[in-house]
């Protein structure tokens, strides 16, 4: 873990714009373009699929707040959000991120693709596939309550009744 | 806004069949009927918002947790090698349509989606003046999240504290009565702590620049 270049960084805090709790918003170290900026999840994750959902959330929460930095600091005529997952999607390091890039026109980032026109059969079949899995969509981790709170009402129930026993027996 | 004249707003609304595969009470995903790859969803909210900073915290975080398991679906059913969330804002980024979505799609190698970053270096000199330029701007979208609630927990400890040293020094027998006074009162001053110091004060600021590019989209910019 320690070879991971996003957990050094988190460590460094190097042109760090961004933390709380749980994520940390960056310049990247290799920007595809200047102002490309990371928002990651603090703890090592190496695909956005294993982070838990309400630090997710955060991400994208806090990944909407930087794209609309870009577009005020840097007057972007647009910005872009990826997420990769796999190396097939161009992931490179081992660590989950939301990019952000500031856009213009004309600013020779190429991210596009050609679409397809799918027959009704391809996607009903892409449909039934999916459909499955979807099933278990909606319902979310929401951040475990912390334990400081419980500890407190345990000590007065413990202490209490013994008190009161006490002051009865004379 | 023309949002009778939107297809995805119909399409929200089921007014336009498409295939759909999760929707609640915010949020329809359906499949991409011209998509980069089998399975391409798009992820759409159901309230027209041309693009994501128009789009309150609630929703995006909602969004975000849908996205995530949307995606991990897609790679446990479709068995592919990764996926890729997509999210254009402005036609200079590749937006198309004048509904804001996600893209989600499941990904192969030499698939032909061209959603590769190029690793750039960039010089000290132009990566400060970005982080010159950004931070602030960052900071003011982003700093009452955290930073108020921090500070005012630490000034409120600390008043507690310089109350409390005062009044020992003052006078030793109404300074134990005021100490039970004040313990008294902490458990009140806790309940107030939990993130109530973040107002909603902030409102994105970058408007002009926004809205030109949702009017620019929705009176159909390529």
């Amino acid at each position: 873990m320690s070879e991971c270049l996003y957990c050094e960084l988190v460590k460094k805090k190097t042109n760090m714009l961004f933390e709380n709790e749980n994520v940390l918003a960056m310049l990247s170290p290799q920007p595809a373009i200047p102002g490309h900026v990371l928002v990651i999840p603090k703890l090592h994750a190496p695909i956005l699929e294993v982070v838990p959902d309400y630090i997710v959330g955060e991400l994208f929460k806090i990944s909407n707040k930087i794209s609309m930095a870009l577009f005020e600091a840097f007057g972007a005529h647009g910005t872009n959000m990826l997420v990769q997952s796999g190396p097939a999607s161009g992931q490179k390091q081992n660590h989950a991120a939301v990019n952000i890039i500031p856009r213009a026109e004309g600013d020779g980032l190429d991210l596009s693709w050609t679409p397809k026109q799918a027959s009704e059969e391809e996607l009903a079949k892409a449909e039934n596939t999916i459909n499955e899995a979807t099933k278990s969509v909606g319902s979310f981790e929401r951040e475990k309550p912390k334990p400081k709170e419980v500890q407190t009402p345990k000590e007065v129930k413990g202490e209490d009744p013994r008190l009161r026993y006490l002051r009865r027996v004379p | 806004m023309p949002e009778d004249q939107c297809i995805f707003c119909h399409i929200a609304q089921g007014a336009i069949p498409a295939k759909k595969v999760f929707e609640d009470d915010k949020v329809i995903a359906v499949l991409d009927i011209n998509p980069a790859v089998s399975g391409h969803i798009l992820l759409l909210p159901k309230e027209h918002v041309a693009v994501m900073p128009q789009m309150k915290d609630e929703l995006v975080t909602h969004i975000g947790m849908v996205a995530k398991q949307l995606s991990a679906a897609l790679i446990r059913s479709m068995k592919v090698e990764g996926t890729s969330i997509f999210v254009a804002n402005g036609a200079a980024a590749g937006q198309r349509a004048p509904h804001f979505m996600l893209h989600i799609m499941p990904r192969v190698k030499s698939d032909g989606v061209k959603l590769d970053l190029p690793e750039g270096k960039i010089d000290e000199k132009t990566t400060s003046l970005v982080f010159s330029k950004l931070a602030p701007a960052a900071g003011k979208q982003l700093g009452f999240e955290v930073k108020p609630g921090n500070e005012a927990k630490k000034e409120e400890t600390q008043e507690l504290q310089e109350q409390k040293n005062t009044q020992e020094v003052k006078d030793g027998k109404t300074a134990n009565l005021e100490k039970e006074k004040l313990q008294k009162q902490e458990p009140a001053r806790k309940f107030i702590q939990p993130d109530s110091v973040s107002p909603k004060k902030e409102i994105p600021k970058a408007k002009g620049a926004l809205d030109d590019i949702a009017d620019f989209l929705t009176s159909g910019g390529t």
